[in-house]
């Protein structure tokens, strides 16, 4: 699939920087940014990104639980989702891909290789649906 | 201090007068727990503080083995950390008894100091002596300062995370090209950066691991696998050393439960410990290999060694010998708690100008 539009949830105002420069700088992508769960949502809903990249922890709607409700909604449920996560959560993580996530980055994440590795995600997704 | 006087102006006791305080009743009415066991760890004394303490009957102990003995006490779960220790307590070589803190709620939470050291007198036969000190202040300081460590720590991960991203951003030319010297120094810095990552986590765990936070996801899998990942994960290091990795499994291994994540940590702590302090063009040897129904992992370099004064210690937080190369110096303590963990047991054994030698070894699994 080809990516033009990525949704960034992270509530750590330099992480989403320097996310976002990465995804804009070697992805070449639109970034929508949104700073914790309830706003994800709603970005979801109104910016139709292609793939959403999901930090698990953040306030008032945590990732996993974000990530349940992106994949409960039917209008929502087909846009990838991509934890980025601490080292510390990973094993939460390999719980949380059971609520529907395809995959999972590590942080701290290489910008450089950033939207590399997201493609790579989505690339063995389109394989696996093919 | 001048001895104290009776009435009659002579010293006491007076062996004509007053009967000697009887040793037994000294033991007895020390401030700490005391047990002696027998060179099978099998009950031959324990005081009366103990017995009080535990509310139990001396004939019910003495004779059995201390973890049979450990058992009878009534204590649903509350000495499961005391039991723990005196498992590791009892499979440990005699050379390499240490006292370890645990905590325990009797009902109230208290911390108990556990002490056991070999014990020789004379006409009798040797065995082993063990004391049970309160250490509840001890523990609780330890306590406040394993979170302390973890909140500092999680609060530092975030901003180093910016600063690594923003520096590779950087030296990707996000910026444009740089000139040489400032690649140069962000290289630098990127370097201690990564450095300070890796301290950090070291920290996490360590503070998690000690506050008994540390989960373990079992599985039955094959410590090799876990051998090769952690290889694998080294390869740049052995390279820039000079050093060759020789891998050697001894037969068919078992299959043991643990959790692979940790169970490759432990192999790569010690491995990157022999790659750092293994001479350049020599070999780092790991042997796999099944003993008495466990599996054992040996990793050998031939380095300087560890003096015989320091190889207690190795174990311990921020001991760096000399000679040390850039660690964060936990990484055997995060190494031995982690085998800990498992069940298992690990140890050193060192030559002078031969090499070093770590050992551990995880029980093997069920074959159910």
């Amino acid at each position: 699939m080809e990516i033009r539009k990525v949704l960034l949830a992270e509530d750590e105002e330099d992480i989403r920087k320097v996310a976002q420069i990465s995804l804009q700088f070697r992805g070449g992508w639109e970034v929508v940014l949104a700073t914790n769960g309830e706003e994800c949502l709603a970005k979801a809903a109104s910016d139709h990104p292609d793939v959403i990249l999901l930090d698990c922890m953040m306030p008032k709607l945590d990732g996993y639980e974000t990530c349940r409700r992106l994949k409960l909604d039917p209008s929502l449920r087909h846009i990838p989702v991509i934890f980025l996560t601490a080292k510390a959560q990973e094993v939460e993580v390999k719980k949380g891909l059971s609520l529907g996530a395809v995959g999972y980055l590590i942080k701290p994440f290489n910008p450089m290789s950033l939207a590399a590795e997201i493609s790579q995600i989505l690339e063995g997704q389109d394989e696996q649906t093919e | 201090m001048s001895p104290p006087v009776s009435g009659r102006g002579e010293t006491f006791p007076n062996p004509s007068t007053d009967p000697p305080i009887r040793p037994e009743f000294v033991l007895d009415h020390a401030p700490n727990g005391i047990v002696i066991t027998d060179a099978e760890w099998r009950i031959r004394y324990v005081n009366r503080t103990l017995l009080h303490a535990i509310h139990c009957a001396a004939e019910d102990l003495l004779g059995e083995h201390l973890l049979v003995a450990i058992n009878k006490i009534p204590h649903h779960g509350a000495l499961d950390e005391l039991v723990h220790c005196l498992v590791r307590l009892t499979g440990s070589p005699p050379e390499q008894l240490a006292s370890r803190i645990v905590p325990v709620k009797l009902p109230e939470r208290k911390f108990l100091r556990v002490h056991a050291m070999p014990f020789c007198p004379p006409d009798s036969p040797s065995g082993y002596y063990l004391t049970f000190a309160d250490a509840t202040r001890e523990g609780e300081v330890d306590e406040m300062k394993s979170d302390f460590i973890s909140v500092a720590s999680h609060e530092m991960r975030t901003p180093m995370t910016s600063i690594k991203g923003s520096i590779e951003l950087l030296l990707g030319g996000y910026a444009g090209e740089l000139p040489p010297e400032s690649a140069e120094l962000l290289g630098i810095c990127l370097t201690a950066v990564d450095r300070l990552i890796r301290l950090i986590n070291d920290l996490l765990d360590i503070s998690k691991i000690e506050s008994g936070k540390m989960e373990l996801h079992l599985a039955r899998l094959n410590v090799t696998d876990c051998v090769r990942k952690s290889m694998r994960s080294l390869r740049s290091l052995a390279e820039v050393n000079n050093v060759s990795i020789d891998v050697e499994q001894d037969g068919p291994l078992p299959e043991v439960m643990a959790d692979r994540d940790r169970l490759e940590q432990v192999i790569t702590n010690l491995l990157s410990n022999a790659l750092k302090y293994s001479p350049p063009e020599k070999a780092v040897r790991i042997h796999v290999s099944a003993v008495d129904n466990s599996v054992r992992v040996v990793v050998s370099d031939e380095g300087l060694g560890i003096p015989p004064d320091q190889l207690s210690k190795v174990f311990d937080r921020f001991q760096q010998l000399s000679g040390a190369k850039k660690g964060s110096g936990l990484g055997l303590t995060i190494a031995r708690a982690l085998v800990e963990q498992h069940q298992g047991r690990i140890w050193v054994e060192s030559e002078l100008g031969r090499g070093t030698s770590f050992y551990f070894a995880i029980p093997a699994a069920s074959s159910d």
